[in-house]
C-alpha cells in the first residue's frame, strides 16, 4: 500500500456489465418481437417454411451467443494474461466470463421454447 | 483463497505511541446528541438502529392484521369481520409487509452494518440515510393510519386496475397507496444510492472487489436491483395516479389503454422485488454460516456469481406473474424459462451453504437454527416456485392458497428466518449482552413449527381450490379444518415473536462503544472494537476473513496503529478508496447532527400526503419547506480544498476534496442518471406498449401530429441549453478563485441555459395543444402529454439546481477547482437534454414512421 490511486475505477470492472446487457437486449427483442407479431396477427408469416418470429428469435439468439462468446472468450484471454496482476484484476476478469457463461446458458434456455411450442396460441 | 500475507506489526502504518489527545479529539468529533436532539442524528449507527425498530414495529403491525384475518378465517361464514374491512386488512398486510417492513428492514441493517464492515466510518452521505429514514417513518405511520380511519388501500398489494381507477375506487383509499407508498419508493432509492457508493468507495484499503464480504456483495447487488426495479412501480403510480385525478386514460381500455400495463409496470417491479428482499438475507446468512461452522465460506467467487445472476435474471420473470393473462403462449415460455433458470445461483448458493457446514463443525446455537429453519422452508418455497412457474400449473392454482402458501414459504422463509438469526448474531455488535440462548430456542421452535403449521396446509388449501382474498366461505367444502389449523399455526408464530420481544427487553441493552463483542469468534470487520466513529484507525485488508488471518488486528486497530487513527480535519470524516483495488483516493469530510434531514422528510411527507387529501396549498407549502431545507443542507456539502493534503499513516497523503469522476457525489449522480434512465425507459415501455395493443388511438399517416418545426425547434432549443452548460463548464475550469473573468461567463451561461429549457418543454407542449391532442381523450394522448411532464419534472428541479448553482456562484462558492456543484448540475443537465431529444423523436418521429 504505497500509493494514493488516481483512478476512480479500473476499466475491466466496466466489462462486468456487457453481458447482462446482452441478455437484456436479447430477452426485451425477443419478448417484444412476439408480442407485436402477435398483436398485429403477422406471425403467420414464413420463409423457406420457417416462421417469422422463430427466425428472428433464432437469428437474436446467434447475434447474442456470438457476442457473449466474444465477451467470455476476452475476459479469458485477459484473465490469463493478468496472472500477474493485482488478484483484483484477475477476479474481474473470472467473473466476466463466469456471468458471460451464465447469460449464454439463460439466452440458450430461453430460446429452447420457440422449437416446441405454438406462437401466439 | 485470495488472502495475501498481513502487514508484519513492526510495519504497521501509524507507530505508537500516539498522540495523548488523538482519541478524545476522535471521540468529539464524533460525539452524538442527546436527548431530544436525537432527531438531529445522522451517523449510521443511530440512523440504523432507528430504522430497524421501525420496521419491526410495522412488522408487528402487519402482522397483527394477519391475525385479525386469521381468526376471520378459522371457521366459515364467519362474522368477525366484514367483506370491506376485510379487503383494506389484506391489503394493508401485504404492502405494509413488503414496503414497510422488508426493504426497509434489509436497508437498515445494511446502514448500520456496513460501514463497519468495510472499515468505513460511517457512509458517504449520512444526512441522505436520516432523510430516508424520517421520510419513511412518518410517511409509514399516517399511511398505516389510515386503516384506523377506514380510508386504507383496499384493492390489493398490487393495486391492478380497473378496480383501483376512479369509476371502481372513487374514494381516497387508493391514493393513500399510490401517494404513499409513491414516496417511500423515493426514499428506498435514496438508501440504494447510499450504499452503492458506499460499498464502491469506503472500504478500508487493500479490501478489493475479490476480498469483499459475501454480505457487501449481496447489498451491492440489492442497490442496483432497486435502481433499476423501483423507477417502474414509481412511473406506474404516477400513471395511475393521473387517471385517477385527471382521468388521463392509460389503464381504460375504450380510450386506448390497458390494464395490463400495470401489471407489467407493477410486476417488473415486483417479481425482482421478491429478490431484493432475498439477496441481502441471503449475504447475512453467508456471513453467520462461516462464524457458525469455524470456517471460510465454501465457493466464495461461485458465490459472487450467484448473486449477480440472480440479481440480473430476475428481471426476466415479471410475466411469470402474468400467466393467466391471455399473453402469447410463446412469450409465456420466455418467462418460464427464465423462472427455471434462475434456480441455478440460487442453487449455487445452497450447495455452498451447505457444504460450508459440512466442512466445519456447526456450533447449533439460535443464530444457526434459524439458518437450518431458512435453510429447509426456502427450499420448499424453491420448489413450489419452480411448480408454479410451469405455466399449465400456474393456471391451475393462480390466485388460490396455493400461491399464499409459496410466497410466504419463499418471503418469510427466504427473509424472516435470516433476518431473526441475523438479529440473534449480530446483537452482540449492539449491546452490552446478547440476547439469550434458552429464549432464542423457544423463538425459533415457535416461529418454525407455528410457520409450517400455519403455511403447509395452505398448499392443500388452495388445489382444493379456495380463492385468495375472500374474506369468508361456505362450510362443506373441504377448507375448514384446513384453515382452522392454518390460524392455529399463525398464533404460534406470534406466540414465537413475542418472546422474542420479551427476549429483547430483558437482555437488549444498546451500547455501541461498550458492546457485547465478538462472542461467536467472527472473522469480518463489524467484530473489531468500536465506538461511534466506528473503528479507531482504519485497518489494512489481506483476506476475506480478516479477524481469522491477521493476528492481533483488533488490539492494533484499537491501539491505532492503522490508517486515519484520529481525525485529521478535526471534524467526522471517512477514507475514500478507489472501487476495484480499494487503494486511498481522498479524505471524505462528513457532516454532524442537524435538523435539516428531518424538516427536509417532513416538508416531503407533508407534500405527498396532503395531496392524497387534496389539501393542495398546504401540500405545496410541504414541498418548498423540503425545497429549502435540501438547500440549505447542501449549503456546506461542497467545502473545495479548504485543508491541506493529509497524512493517513503509512507514508500516504490524500487530499481532503476531489472533483469530477473521482468524486463520490460524481457517483451518486451517475447512479440517480441511472434511475432516471429506468423511469424515462419505462414511460418509453408504455408508450411502445400502448401503440402496440391500441394503435387505433394512434394518429395515422402523420395526421394530428405538431408541424416538424415544432419538434426542431424544442430540440435546437434543449441542444442550445446543453451547449451553454458544457461552455459553463470550460469557462468554470479557468477560474480560481473570486474575481476572474470566467465567472461572468459562468453566470451568463448558466442564465441563459435555463430559459432555453423551459423554452424547448414550452414550444413542445404548444404544439401538441394547438394540434388538437388533449391528455384526457385517448391513451395517446395521456403518454404523450405524460413524457413532458416527466421533463417538465426534470426542468423544474434543474431550474432549481441552476439557481443554486448561480447563487452559489455570486457568493464565492464555485471556482475551477471548486466545482462539485456545478459538475452535478451538469451532469443532470446534460441527461435531462439527452432525455428530451430521445422523446421529442419518439413523439414525433414514430408516428410518422409507424403511424
Amino acid at each position: 500500500m504505497s500509493a494514493v490511486a488516481t483512478r476512480s475505477a479500473s476499466s475491466p470492472a466496466w466489462r462486468l456489465w456487457v453481458a447482462p446487457l446482452i441478455w437484456a437486449a436479447h430477452f426485451l427483442a425477443i419478448y417484444a418481437f412476439t408480442a407485436l407479431s402477435c398483436a398485429r396477427n403477422v406471425a403467420t408469416a414464413s420463409w423457406l417454411g420457417v416462421g417469422s418470429v422463430t427466425l428472428f428469435i433464432v437469428a437474436a439468439t446467434l447475434a447474442a451467443a456470438a457476442a457473449l462468446l466474444v465477451t467470455i472468450g476476452l475476459a479469458i484471454r485477459d484473465g490469463i494474461r493478468a496472472r500477474t496482476s493485482p488478484a483484483p484484476t484477475a477476479f474481474v476478469h473470472w467473473l466476466t466470463a463466469a456471468i458471460g457463461s451464465l447469460v449464454l446458458l439463460a439466452v440458450l434456455w430461453e430460446t429452447l421454447p420457440v422449437l416446441v411450442l405454438p406462437v401466439c396460441g | 483463497m485470495t488472502a495475501t500475507s498481513p502487514p508484519s506489526p513492526t510495519s504497521l502504518p501509524s507507530p505508537l505511541p500516539r498522540p495523548a489527545d488523538e482519541l478524545a479529539r476522535l471521540e468529539a468529533a464524533w460525539t452524538p446528541p442527546r436527548g431530544w436532539k436525537l432527531l438531529t442524528a445522522v451517523n449510521n449507527t443511530y440512523i440504523g438502529i432507528f430504522y430497524i425498530a421501525t420496521a419491526f414495529v410495522f412488522f408487528i403491525a402487519a402482522g397483527i392484521l394477519a391475525l385479525l384475518m386469521r381468526i376471520q378465517l378459522a371457521v366459515p361464514e364467519n362474522t368477525f369481520l366484514d367483506q370491506g374491512t376485510y379487503n383494506q386488512m389484506f391489503t394493508m398486510h401485504g404492502t405494509v409487509m413488503m414496503f414497510l417492513f422488508a426493504v426497509p428492514v434489509v436497508e437498515a441493517i445494511g446502514v448500520l452494518l456496513l460501514p463497519n464492515m468495510l472499515g468505513a466510518r460511517d457512509l458517504p452521505f449520512p444526512r441522505l440515510s436520516a432523510y430516508a429514514f424520517w421520510a419513511y417513518l412518518i410517511g409509514g405511520v399516517v399511511f398505516f393510519g389510515s386503516i384506523f380511519f377506514g380510508n386504507a388501500p383496499d384493492g390489493g398489494w398490487f393495486m391492478n386496475p380497473p378496480l383501483t381507477s376512479y369509476r371502481y375506487s372513487p374514494g381516497a383509499n387508493a391514493d393513500w397507496w399510490l401517494l404513499g407508498i409513491g414516496f417511500i419508493e423515493i426514499s428506498a432509492i435514496a438508501g440504494a444510492i447510499e450504499i452503492i457508493v458506499g460499498i464502491l468507495r469506503t472500504r478500508a484499503p487493500g479490501m478489493s472487489l475479490d476480498k469483499l464480504p459475501i454480505y457487501a456483495w449481496a447489498m451491492l447487488v440489492f442497490a442496483f436491483m432497486i435502481v433499476f426495479a423501483f423507477p417502474a412501480v414509481i412511473l406506474a403510480t404516477m400513471l395511475l395516479e393521473l387517471e385517477r385525478a385527471f382521468h388521463w386514460p392509460f389503464f381504460i381500455a375504450e380510450l386506448g389503454g390497458d390494464a395490463l400495463l400495470w401489471q407489467h409496470l407493477f410486476w417488473f417491479f415486483g417479481h425482482p422485488e421478491v429478490y431484493i428482499i432475498f439477496l441481502p438475507a441471503a449475504g447475512m446468512v453467508s456471513l453467520i454460516v462461516p462464524t457458525m461452522a469455524q470456517t471460510p465460506l465454501v465457493a466464495y467467487r461461485l458465490i459472487v456469481l450467484a448473486l449477480a445472476g440472480t440479481g440480473l435474471l430476475s428481471f426476466g420473470l415479471w410475466v411469470h406473474h402474468m400467466f393467466a393473462t391471455g399473453i402469447p403462449p410463446l412469450s409465456l415460455s420466455f418467462f418460464a424459462a427464465a423462472s427455471m433458470a434462475v434456480t441455478i445461483p440460487s442453487g449455487i448458493q445452497f450447495f455452498a451453504w451447505i457444504a460450508t457446514m459440512a466442512t466445519g463443525r456447526v456450533q447449533l446455537k439460535t443464530p444457526a437454527l434459524f439458518v437450518l429453519g431458512f435453510l429447509a422452508v426456502f427450499l420448499i418455497g424453491g420448489l413450489t416456485g419452480v411448480m408454479v412457474a410451469v405455466v399449465p400449473f400456474d393456471w391451475q392454482v393462480h390466485d388460490t392458497y396455493f400461491i399464499v402458501a409459496h410466497l410466504h414459504y419463499v418471503l418469510f422463509g427466504g427473509m424472516v428466518f435470516p433476518l431473526f438469526a441475523a438479529f440473534y448474531y449480530w446483537t452482540p455488535f449492539l449491546s452490552r449482552q446478547q440476547l439469550s440462548e434458552r429464549l432464542g430456542r423457544w423463538v425459533f421452535g415457535l416461529i418454525f413449527v407455528g410457520f409450517n403449521v400455519a403455511f403447509f396446509p395452505m398448499h392443500i388449501t388452495g388445489l382444493a381450490g379456495m380463492p385468495r382474498r375472500v374474506y369468508t366461505y361456505s362450510a362443506g367444502l373441504g377448507w375448514d379444518s384446513l384453515n382452522l389449523v392454518s390460524t392455529v399455526g399463525a398464533f404460534l408464530i406470534a406466540a414465537g415473536v413475542a418472546v422474542f420481544l420479551i427476549d429483547v427487553a430483558r437482555n437488549f441493552r444498546l451500547d455501541v462503544t461498550n458492546n457485547a463483542g465478538n462472542v461467536w469468534g467472527a472473522g469480518t470487520l463489524e467484530w473489531l472494537p468500536t465506538g461511534n466513529y466506528s473503528v479507531r484507525s482504519i485497518p489494512l485488508i489481506t483476506s476475506h476473513e480478516p479477524l481469522w488471518d491477521q493476528p492481533g488486528l483488533a488490539a492494533d486497530v484499537e491501539a491505532g496503529r492503522y490508517y486515519l487513527p484520529g481525525t485529521a480535519t478535526g471534524r467526522r470524516e471517512t477514507l475514500l478508496t478507489s472501487a476495484l483495488d480499494a487503494k486511498p483516493q481522498y479524505l471524505l469530510q462528513l457532516p454532524g447532527p442537524g435538523w435539516t434531514p428531518f424538516f427536509a422528510a417532513a416538508g416531503t411527507a407533508a407534500f405527498f400526503l396532503l395531496l392524497t387529501v387534496k389539501l393542495v396549498v398546504p401540500a405545496i407549502l410541504g414541498g418548498v419547506l423540503a425545497i429549502v431545507m435540501m438547500l440549505w443542507w447542501m449549503w456546506g456539502s461542497d467545502p473545495g480544498p479548504n485543508h491541506a493534503p493529509v497524512d493517513i499513516g503509512g507514508g500516504i497523503t490524500v487530499p481532503v476534496y476531489v472533483t469530477g469522476p473521482a468524486s463520490h457525489s460524481w457517483w451518486a449522480m451517475v447512479t440517480l442518471l441511472l434511475v432516471s434512465g429506468m423511469l424515462f425507459g419505462s414511460l418509453v415501455f408504455s408508450y411502445l406498449y400502448l401503440w402496440t395493443v391500441s394503435p387505433r388511438v394512434w394518429p395515422a399517416g402523420g395526421a394530428g401530429i405538431p408541424a416538424p418545426v415544432f419538434p426542431l425547434l424544442a430540440a435546437a432549443l434543449l441542444a442550445l441549453s446543453s451547449a451553454a452548460i458544457a461552455y459553463a463548464s470550460r469557462a468554470l475550469r479557468t477560474t480560481v478563485g473570486a474575481g476572474h473573468r470566467g465567472h461572468t461567463m459562468v453566470r451568463i451561461s448558466l442564465l441563459a441555459a435555463l430559459p432555453l429549457l423551459v423554452a424547448a418543454l414550452g414550444v413542445e407542449l404548444y404544439g401538441q395543444w394547438q394540434a388538437g391532442l388533449r391528455p384526457t381523450a385517448s391513451s395517446y394522448g395521456a403518454v404523450v402529454y405524460t413524457l413532458s411532464a416527466l421533463q417538465g419534472q426534470f426542468v423544474l428541479v434543474l431550474l432549481i439546481m441552476g439557481g443554486y448553482t448561480l447563487a452559489r456562484s455570486w457568493c464565492g462558492l464555485l471556482d475551477g477547482q471548486r466545482r462539485a456543484t456545478f459538475d452535478n448540475t451538469m451532469l443532470l443537465w446534460h441527461y435531462a437534454v439527452a432525455q428530451g431529444l430521445v422523446a421529442l423523436l419518439l413523439i414525433h418521429g414514430f408516428p410518422r414512421t409507424f403511424g
